[in-house]
């Protein structure tokens, strides 16, 4: 039995990052499941994948990629999706998921989430892609927002409409990521009240039932910017806002990322037990995506 | 595909990379997401700061290096 199938137990997990393979594998923490990046285990053997094989033994896996580039009006690369069907038909994840953003052009590959635009045009694009990624995978996929530093000034949509199109017109889910809302609040020129109500509105415009995972992180508030860096605990503001989502979309299954100064891995079951109270307050069933 | 948004998304790449001094004007549309707390040049420096690794980049993606 996985240990995600025992009653009672919150669903939440955390990214598992190179510096906690090991101790995660001895020490075995009771955690929903764990989330690693799909390209890390792209290759077709080696010690990442087998150290991956061994933990899906004790735990459910969520993949989640940053390279399929599923804005990208260039297309999907073909290889890149065959590497990840390889992987998907291996682990048998819980999820896949990917983010609202793009990165391939034709002969470059921008090593970011660059953001797209909220336009038909973009929405076109983007759904085309999702169906192209299904159909090959077989199985619905999740499809995160964005923490994004430039934006478009022709949007046709706002953000959550943009999701909602999406998530309609192609049966995929929307991974809410909570701290990427408050950090582009904070960018807006937001104070930390503002940031909550105004990601608490994002919130309010999702569809209910379309939301089928949470990511939770830490940011850095630089002086004329705030970063999405992982590298922090979770921020009030953003634990006032996984408050309001939870209320919203029910015990969605929820991830503590943190992936820049990777702490000691008792830090990141912290941030676990923190999100499992928050599930606690909610008298509500689950909402979510089967 | 959209030609239109390609070609918005390549204009974009390009001037992340800062090829050829084309820089945010190139980018149809492009505008900061915040005017008062950051404007364009700032907006474009945070992508840049993260794309070290960009200039000749190959098709495929290098791993690890992205915020997320």
């Amino acid at each position: 039995m996985h240990r995600s199938s025992q009653p009672g137990r919150a669903p939440v997990g955390i990214g598992w990052r190179q510096p906690h393979y090991a101790q995660l594998r001895e020490q075995s923490p009771a955690l929903a499941f764990l989330e690693v990046h799909s390209e890390n285990f792209f290759a077709q053997g080696g010690a990442a994948l087998q150290v991956l094989q061994g933990a899906r033994a004790d735990y459910p896996i969520s993949l989640h990629g940053v390279g399929l580039s599923l804005g990208s009006a260039a297309g999907i690369d073909p290889w890149h999706l065959d590497q990840l069907a390889g992987l998907v038909e291996r682990i048998e994840p819980m999820q896949v998921s990917d983010h609202a953003s793009f990165a391939r052009v034709p002969e470059l590959h921008a090593n970011d989430l660059l953001p797209v635009a909220f336009t038909r045009a973009g929405l076109g694009v983007m759904a085309d892609n999702v169906q192209q990624v299904q159909e090959r995978l077989r199985r619905p996929m999740l499809v995160e927002n964005l923490s994004a530093y430039l934006g478009f000034a022709d949007a046709e949509l706002s953000e959550p409409e943009f999701f909602n199109a999406l998530t309609l017109s192609t049966g995929c889910g929307l991974l809410l990521d909570v701290n990427n809302l408050v950090v582009n609040a904070l960018n807006a020129g937001c104070d930390d009240a503002q940031a909550v109500r105004q990601s608490c509105d994002w919130i309010d415009a999702i569809r209910p039932g379309s939301v089928g995972e949470i990511h939770l992180a830490g940011h850095a508030r630089l002086e004329h910017l705030v970063i999405d860096d992982h590298g922090s605990r979770v921020c009030p503001a953003v634990w006032q806002v996984y408050r309001h989502a939870l209320q919203r979309f029910g015990r969605v299954p929820s991830l503590i990322e943190w992936d820049t100064d990777v702490p000691e891995l008792s830090v990141l079951l912290d941030e676990v037990a923190l999100a499992a109270e928050c599930m606690a307050e909610l008298q509500r069933p689950q909402e979510a995506l089967a | 595909m959209s030609a239109a948004e390609l070609q918005r998304q390549q204009a974009f790449v390009q001037a992340i990379l800062g090829a050829g001094g084309a820089g945010l004007a190139s980018v149809p549309g492009l505008q900061p997401v915040a005017r008062d707390a950051i404007d364009g040049r700032q907006g474009l420096q945070a992508y840049r700061a993260n794309a070290k690794a960009l200039a000749g980049a190959p098709s495929r993606p290098p791993i690890r290096a992205c915020w997320l």
